[in-house]
């Protein structure tokens, strides 16, 4: 199964002890759950664009809220940059009905 | 010398509860006030009592300040992301020599005071990281 790629990109903190983003997401009309502990994110390291999907994100075709923080050296988290995108990480049924002549 | 602070009242804004511990969330400054100091630990008086405070961060331990004040209130710049303990001491010079009180620091209620003045307990203060700027791009 392939998914065409998508690039998701954004500004870098103007903090210099941040060591990295952490990417979490949820479904309209879920909210997205910012606690670290139950609900930890994907950690993409010290960038500032990610090819989506993520691991663990789900293959829908709709609408997907992703939040993006910074986590600075000590693990402490900034407020979120979130936005509400249309998606389509569904993948076209295989074909059918082959047939060798 | 722990009387020497009895009665250190700070107050701040926004709250949030983390293993009993209070976590104050500050934005580019934390201001905080606490009582005079007009006694010794024996109860004499004594006048010209100055104050020294000083930040230390969670988990790295890297410490920020002393910052030196006559009065009784304070504020404190954002000094990095982190939470904070914020630590205390008095000090009043004789004969040119200063002597300083034991630490206190925001974890014993003891020396604390919460949010209202009045209740005593634990507390921290935090400095978020500045989040991601501009807006998230998909393409």
């Amino acid at each position: 199964m392939y998914i065409k790629p998508k690039t998701m990109a954004w500004g870098r903190s103007s903090d210099a002890d941040v060591v990295s983003y952490s990417v979490r997401w949820a479904i309209p009309p879920e909210v997205i759950n910012y606690d670290p502990v139950v609900n930890p994110g994907v950690n993409v390291g010290n960038v500032v664009q990610v090819p989506l999907p993520l691991t663990g994100m789900p293959n829908i075709d709709g609408q997907l809220t992703i939040g993006i923080v910074a986590v600075d050296d000590a693990g402490n988290e900034s407020d979120s940059a979130e936005g509400t995108f249309p998606f389509d990480f569904q993948p076209p049924a295989p074909p059918t009905n082959l047939v060798v002549g | 010398m722990k009387n020497f602070l009895f009665g250190l009242i700070l107050s701040f804004f926004l709250v949030s509860i983390v293993l009993g511990q209070v976590i104050y969330d500050k934005g580019s400054f934390v201001h905080f006030t606490w009582s005079e100091i007009t006694t010794d630990i024996q109860g004499n008086p004594v006048t010209e009592v100055s104050c020294e405070f000083k930040l230390v961060r969670d988990v790295t331990g890297e410490t920020f300040g002393p910052y030196l004040t006559n009065g009784t209130e304070l504020t404190i710049s954002r000094p990095k992301s982190g939470v904070f303990v914020i630590w205390g001491r008095s000090l009043r010079y004789v004969g040119g020599v200063p002597i300083y009180s034991e630490w206190m620091n925001s974890l014993m209620p003891e020396y604390t005071r919460l949010e209202d003045g009045i209740t005593p307990g634990q507390f921290k203060v935090r400095f978020k990281p500045s989040g991601p700027t501009g807006p998230i791009i998909i393409y």
